[in-house]
């Protein structure tokens, strides 16, 4: 059926489309210029050249135009190079330059984590020269441990209960140490702008950023504009934008020069600076990794008051009158010491961690709801203290670790030392609502004792965990529980005889090594036994792992001179058992008759088992390399 | 089996370069970059036409050949192997071996890089007491009707100079 338009209707009509021309004036596509290198580049313009027919010694390499040409042609390769750099300098997933990543993660909300200090926990005792009563040791005062300095952050209110000597308990569990000593910055003063920034700008005589700790920066502001100005702390927030009017909170960000922002509000989001006001900064001065102490250096140290004029006003205008400031005299009576050693330090964020922690922390919004949450908060905010995290809730803590104990026999699980120890410390008696944390401590430790008092101790759990009462769901209640440290070691299961824990002693890794391997039988013995610390270090992310005899066997094969790997085991009574391959025993050193298995093949482990090498740094010694003689291997 | 005596083997060295309109057959920038009038009026400026100078034939040859002389393989961005590393020969002793040796160098360069000529004459005269190689060269160019040209040149401890 043919149909008729009105003179209307066509004019209603759109354009007719016109064939887009895909080249240009050169002959070439319009979107090809970044195509071009150099050496096509010169190609292309010798047969423009050419073309033309008026000039033609473009073809001989001798010619003054070749030499013009070269410039022209690398110089434009130069350019596009730089043009392709900038382009993937502009997207999320392929910059690689830290001031271009921490830019565009601004756009989502994202702050990039700068450096962490080392943090000490610490014991305290106080002696018979304090009397009984509630104490509070003010901010910022500090401690010399062999000259290096670690400051408390925070106001700690305690008590001491006797009139003996004795240890105090409130102070050790609620604080820790932080590496560094407080450092003062220049008063600003206030012009008074709507979202008013203020750069810290702190370099060192080589003009480098001082490191900064990421996490104890306080800003106090002073104002002006009323009759009796007093120092009121503001607080640090996620986002101005979710703040009231009259909110005394700011935003801090470390920026793509590695320096802190610190932003204040408009009235409307947050309160705006009054012309005149007065702010200051503080934060601790990090000594980096040669901040990091051993045990036992703070023994004896005596805490100092930190104090300057400003300071001291601060403190009178923020402190509550109803609290018990330690003196200085009181303070000699105070003794620390150590028995961890300090945690490491953590250097500011990488490209990559930022990349990865800017879309999850993106997908959580700073609040924690699901696990993966609240593992992504711990991760990226405590990765100097803890090496490994997994997070589940009450009905998997039941079904998994609760029934573990109960299937090993113990008939009221939550008795167990470590679970009634976190039971008691740190959640009430409504479970339902529970978030169950495990964490590892980054500690490296090797020998089989200490592994298993490898535990945080309550200082940092209750530092984690203040922290994540901000961002959780209000109903939720966190316990930062222990994980089941598993000690594994070589071991086979030999017929007629039960699985025990000793067989590990009876037993060792034969490597056959080839009659032309490059390397000697000590080099590979000791690069066999890298593979397994470096696998099992306790510093690694092996909660719940999946422990692959496959990646540790390839990885053995991998040195290409080795033909054979068997374990072995030569009893008491002289008989001699072996396997093909590396098998293991694992167990739980705790009830090492209970939880024991021979592992011949990949396994995945419970989120809450950490298993750990039994006394890795003697590993070595398990490990025997056999080189067949040659006339052996003619007459196999 | 049988051979195709058709089929031609084409040298493209050996083929008759074409003429340009303005009757010359080589044509090379002249450095450094200067002006020339095409038409160079002293009077009514307006109707003059400048164009940048240009080197025809034995002069577009030429450049070539000191261009070859004068580099260092390296030195041309995007082609390393060009060029002549006759300073090599300087820290070796100022005699007939060594200049025969420079003889050598320079006719492979020649033939590898300019294919346009012919070498008539290649000379190179050791002067042990100035510890420098005197190089002549007689160069023809057989698509030009064998016009033929000369450079001339001194190797010496303060590099390659044309005289």
């Amino acid at each position: 059926m043919a149909t008729s338009l009105t003179t209307a209707a066509i004019a209603a009509l759109p354009p007719p489309q016109q064939p887009q021309n895909q080249f240009n004036d050169f002959n070439l596509p319009v979107d090809g210029y970044a195509a071009f290198d150099a050496l096509s580049l010169k190609s292309l313009i010798v047969n423009r050249l050419n073309a033309n027919n008026i000039i033609t010694d473009q073809n001989y390499e001798g010619s003054n135009l070749s030499s013009i040409i070269d410039i022209i042609a690398y110089s434009y390769h130069v350019l596009l190079f730089y043009l392709n750099r900038t382009g993937a300098e502009a997207t999320f997933t392929t910059a690689e330059l830290y001031d271009n990543i921490n830019k565009i993660v601004k756009l989502i909300g994202y702050r990039p984590i700068g450096a962490q200090t080392s943090i000490l926990p610490f014991q305290a005792t106080g002696n018979s020269a304090i009397r009984p009563g509630l104490y509070t040791l003010p901010r910022y005062s500090y401690v010399s441990a062999n000259g290096t300095v670690y400051s408390f952050n925070a106001d700690i209110t305690f008590t001491k209960r006797t009139t003996n000597t004795e240890e105090l308990t409130d102070l050790q569990d609620n604080a820790v140490l932080y590496q560094g000593r407080y450092t003062e910055y220049p008063v600003y003063t206030a012009a008074g702008s709507p979202f008013e920034l203020l750069t810290l700008t702190v370099v060192d005589s080589s003009g480098k950023n001082t490191i900064i700790d990421h996490f104890t920066i306080d800003v106090y502001v002073k104002n002006n504009t009323v009759t009796t100005p007093k120092w009121v702390k503001w607080s640090p927030v996620q986002s101005l934008f979710l703040e009231r009017s009259n909110s005394t909170a700011y935003e801090i960000r470390l920026n793509e020069n590695g320096r802190y922002e610190i932003k204040f509000g408009n009235n409307i989001t947050g309160q705006q600076l009054n012309p005149g006001d007065q702010v200051a900064v503080y934060y601790i001065t990090s000594d980096g990794a040669a901040g990091q102490i051993g045990t036992n250096l703070l023994n004896g140290s005596k805490i100092f008051l930190y104090s300057t004029p400003q300071f001291n006003t601060i403190q009178a205008n923020t402190t509550p009158s109803n609290l018990n400031l330690l003196t200085a005299t009181q303070l000699v009576n105070i003794n620390l010491s150590n028995n961890d050693p300090s945690t490491p330090f953590k250097d500011i964020e990488n490209v990559e961690s930022i990349r990865t922690n800017a879309s999850s922390t993106f997908q959580s919004q700073y609040r924690l709801v699901t696990t993966s949450d609240y593992e992504n908060f711990i991760v990226g905010n405590y990765s100097n203290i803890v090496a490994s995290c997994r997070v589940v809730n009450n009905w998997d803590y039941i079904q998994g670790h609760l029934k573990y104990y109960f299937d090993l026999g113990v008939t009221s699980p939550n008795n167990e030392s470590r679970v009634l120890f976190n039971q008691v410390k740190f959640t009430d008696s409504t479970n339902f609502n529970n978030i169950y944390i495990y964490a590892v401590p980054k500690l490296q430790r090797t020998t089989t004792l200490t592994s298993r008092i490898n535990y945080l101790n309550a200082s940092q759990k209750q530092l984690i965990l203040n922290d994540l009462v901000d961002t959780q769901l209000a109903t939720t209640e966190s316990i930062i529980n222990d994980p089941v440290y598993m000690q594994v070691d070589l071991g086979i299961n030999i017929p007629n005889y039960s699985v025990d824990p000793s067989i590990s002693q009876y037993t060792k890794l034969v490597i056959t090594r080839s009659p032309t391997a490059k390397q000697n039988a000590n080099t590979i013995a000791l690069l066999v036994a890298n593979i397994f610390t470096k696998y099992f270090a306790t510093t690694n992310d092996n909660l719940g792992l999946l422990l692959s005899i496959n990646t540790l066997t390839n990885q053995i094969l991998q040195f290409g001179d080795i033909t054979n790997i068997q374990t072995v085991a030569q009893l008491s009574d002289g008989t001699v058992h072996a396997v093909p391959g590396i098998s293991l025993v694992m167990f739980n050193p705790i009830y090492p008759y209970n939880d024991i298995n021979i592992i011949s093949q990949d396994i995945q482990l419970p989120y809450f088992k950490f298993p750990y090498l039994n006394n890795a740094s003697n590993f070595i010694n398990k490990i025997s390399v056999v080189t067949p003689t040659i006339q052996s291997l003619v007459t196999a | 089996m049988s051979i195709n005596n058709n089929v031609a083997i084409v040298l493209k060295s050996l083929t008759k370069p074409s003429v340009l309109s303005n009757g010359f057959t080589y044509s090379d920038l002249h450095l450094d970059i200067q002006y020339q009038y095409l038409v160079n009026h002293e009077v009514q400026r307006q109707y003059e036409i400048t164009d940048i100078l240009v080197d025809y034939d034995l002069g577009a040859i030429r450049n070539s050949i000191v261009n070859l002389l004068l580099t260092f393989p390296g030195q041309k961005i995007l082609n390393p192997f060009f060029g002549l590393n006759l300073a090599q020969y300087l820290f070796q002793p100022c005699d007939e071996d060594t200049a025969f040796i420079i003889g050598q160098e320079i006719q492979k360069g020649i033939t590898t890089f300019e294919p346009r000529v012919k070498i008539n004459l290649l000379k190179v005269i050791a002067q042990p007491a100035t510890h420098s190689f005197q190089i002549t060269l007689i160069l023809s160019v057989p698509t030009l009707n064998s016009s033929s040209f000369q450079i001339a040149g001194t190797l010496s401890n303060s590099g390659f100079y044309i005289n």
